[in-house]
């Protein structure tokens, strides 16, 4: 993993001490609501319905114990000894005061962690696959290149005051993980005879307006990934709506443009920038390369035989992930659960995980967007151990990928842009389906909620998506189907009228029970669907709740 | 003092210029906008607003001597962009921000290549200073002008 150099170190510091002295001024009345408001929140700072909230950056999801700790004890001397991981692949606290927030930057500090840039108009945490580096299908580990954006991005002076927020996804492997055709722009690295470059998508997004990121560029050797990536910005910067904050992201501009003339634009802007400063170097690149490099692995571990009780086995069959190293696997420990918001871990879990991740995975891990921790290198002989482990906590009933690990926004509990509360909703779910064999049966599905168009909660690429709607002011649930993540990715169908909170666990079972009825042997949900089509399911949904 | 506007119901329309701005303590009207230094295209003083183009400065820019962005509101970030454009095309003269920016924008423009601030109301030379200084470390490179910088209070 990248450490930190002692300039890192000092920008933090700085930045710490800056915004110390902004929330002074701001306390003080130097500094009105307005102008402190871009300021709290390119710190990330929200204030919103009940306390503020902090988001906390984790670049590219890759943390280590003495971090998450850290985060541990912070929530508990600080907050309500809890924190929540973002679809962003970021902590947030949700209920610190103001005043102690300088405090809490100074200690994340000490453990090299920041709230840079975690919102606001600028370009925010660069996500990837959370099992970069480790993927059995990947081409290139993107985590150097995380790196190398998460550096030039950080208090880059042009791209601070951007019309709108801007995300950056990075993606090496063959299935997309990182879900780049929905970030502002996607990064999709490759190689040409031995040639490190990239492929990079412009103007995907989801929100209100959802749209799968075009190319811009098939092929982009990757010395010229900064300065094309400035030229990208510059001219986003340069002529994206100011006028409306809902069609002030760079997909507008892009459709108002066209991808050709866009294109044109930045190949212009670039023209001056190209070969410049921003040329990545050998002795740039390889520093960034080597902080990645493999862990010690064992090369001589004998075969396993794996332990044959049937929970294990299907936790092993969809809780990990084949690994590029022989004898290792990847863990996805799921953080939903009944009783508690999904991707929220207490200050004892994150301890517990962080001894896990000392004890079987090299001292580090990962938080996934899909709102879950990621122990990336763990022996497939300890796997068993590691799961016994997991069920005395009550961290290994929910299944990877299955209806269980549903991924939902914080929906009107916590944030005040929300039409509907979207926690009870996943709540009742997780109540109405708690059957693990059931859930092992229906396969992979995607559930992901919501609580107003901002798409929080992906629902536009959830197998099934639930999104609140506010109906002369009463909250409902439109459901969509068919939306997907990854190399095909697509934008759900809605299904039709919208439903009240109550009916949604009804109606999800209706969809289950037409998927169950129509599957072919080993065909998962969304074969179905793209088989069969949405009526099947409509009819299903509909006939019974008009009787 | 700086120039005011009175009360005289003529005046306002005559004092202000082609962005809707009137004489204040931010805008000197006795330099050309940029749509009037384009009709004449050959002054070494202009204007700029964070909306317009300047891609027809590009020409004449050797013989530019000042430049003065006017920020319409300090979330407009066009003028950092703006500053960053006028430096790669060769622009080498007096590059001052004015109108609505915020204090704590001040290191950013400075490290998009103005060196001249019209300091926004209620902020001294001193605190100024301090606030260009913030952040001691930068991770990407900067477009810094080589000259001495001007701090005006209002
Ligand atoms: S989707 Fe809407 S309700 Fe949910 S977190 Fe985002 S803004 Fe808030």
């Amino acid at each position: 993993m990248y450490h930190y150099q002692a300039a890192d170190r000092q920008l933090l510091q700085d930045r710490a001490n800056q915004f110390k002295d902004q929330t002074r001024r701001f306390l003080n009345g130097e500094l009105s609501d307005e102008a402190f408001r871009p300021l709290r929140l390119q710190n990330g700072l929200y204030f919103q319905r009940q306390e503020p909230m902090l988001r906390i950056a984790v670049p590219y999801g890759l943390m280590n114990t003495t971090q998450v700790r850290q985060i541990a004890a912070i929530s508990r001397r600080f907050d309500k000894g809890y924190a929540h991981v973002s679809t962003r692949q970021n902590f947030q606290l949700n209920w610190p005061s103001l005043e102690y927030v300088p405090q809490i930057l100074e200690e994340l500090a000490k453990v090299d962690m920041h709230c840079i840039q975690t919102s606001g108009n600028c370009i925010r945490n660069t996500t990837t696959d959370a099992l970069a580096g480790v993927a059995h299908d990947e081409i290139i580990d993107p985590r150097p290149i995380c790196e190398l954006i998460r550096q030039w991005s950080t208090l880059h002076p042009e791209f601070a005051y951007l019309p709108r927020k801007f995300k950056i996804a990075v993606s090496g492997s063959a299935d997309d993980r990182a879900a780049i055709y929905a970030h502002d722009v996607g990064i999709a690295l490759q190689e040409r005879a031995g040639e490190l470059g990239c492929r990079v998508l412009v103007g995907g997004g989801l929100g209100r307006t959802p749209v799968i990121g075009t190319e811009l560029v098939p092929w982009l050797p990757i010395k010229h990934l900064l300065s094309y990536l400035e030229a990208i910005l510059r001219v986003y910067n340069a002529l994206g709506r100011r006028d409306n904050k809902y069609k002030a992201r760079i997909k507008i501009l892009v459709r108002a443009m066209g991808i050709d003339a866009f294109r044109d634009a930045v190949d212009r802007e670039w023209a001056g920038l190209r070969n410049g400063e921003l040329t990545l170097t050998a002795e740039r690149l390889e520093p960034l390369q080597k902080a990645f490099s493999p862990p010690a692995y064992k090369t001589d571990l004998p075969p396993t035989e794996m332990h044959s009780n049937p929970i294990f086995l299907r936790w092993l069959s969809r809780n990990t992930h084949e690994h590029k190293q022989p004898g290792y696997r990847a863990v996805t420990v799921v953080l939903k659960g009944h009783g508690s918001a999904p991707g929220d871990v207490t200050a004892d879990q994150l301890d517990f995980l962080a001894d896990l991740a000392d004890d079987f995975s090299f001292g580090q891990l990962r938080t996934s967007h899909e709102q879950n921790i990621v122990l990336a290198d763990v022996e497939e002989r300890a796997l068993y151990r590691l799961w016994e482990t997991l069920q005395q906590h009550g961290l290994a009933w929910a299944l990877a990928g299955s209806l269980s690990d549903l991924i939902s926004c914080p929906g009107g509990d916590f944030c005040s842009l929300a039409n509907a509360r979207s926690l009870p909703v996943a709540e009742a779910i997780h109540q109405r389906f708690d059957d693990a064999d059931y859930l092992f049966d229906l396969g992979p599905i995607e559930l992901n909620i919501s609580g107003c168009m901002n798409a929080c909660g992906h629902h536009h690429i959830g197998h099934i998506g639930i999104l609140g709607v506010d109906k002369k002011g009463r909250e409902f649930f439109q459901v969509s189907i068919g939306g997907r993540q990854g190399n095909k990715a697509a934008i759900g169908k809605i299904l039709g009228p919208s439903f009240s909170a109550d009916d949604i666990p009804e109606v999800v079972e209706k969809l289950l029970v037409t998927f169950v009825h129509n599957r072919l042997p080993e065909e998962t949900f969304i074969q179905t669907y793209d088989r069969i089509g949405i009526t099947p399911f409509k009819e299903a949904v509909y006939a019974s709740a008009t009787h | 003092m700086p120039a005011q506007l009175t009360d005289n119901e003529a005046t306002p329309i005559a004092q202000t210029d082609d962005y809707g701005l009137a004489a204040n303590d931010a805008v000197n009207l006795s330099i050309p906008s940029f749509s009037e230094w384009l009709t004449q295209q050959n002054g070494s003083r202009l204007r700029v607003s964070t909306a317009d183009d300047i891609a027809p400065l590009e020409a004449f820019i050797a013989s530019v001597s000042y430049v003065e962005i006017y920020f319409l509101d300090s979330n407009d970030g066009r003028g950092f962009t703006l500053g960053r454009r006028l430096r790669d095309i060769g622009f080498t003269g007096e590059l001052r921000a004015t109108g609505a920016y915020a204090e704590d924008q001040l290191q950013y423009l400075y490290r998009c290549g103005f060196d001249s601030f019209l300091l926004p109301p209620a902020v001294n030379k001193e605190t100024a200073s301090e606030l260009l200084r913030a952040i001691s470390v930068t991770l990407q490179p900067s477009t810094i002008s080589e000259r001495q910088v001007i701090l005006s209070e209002r």
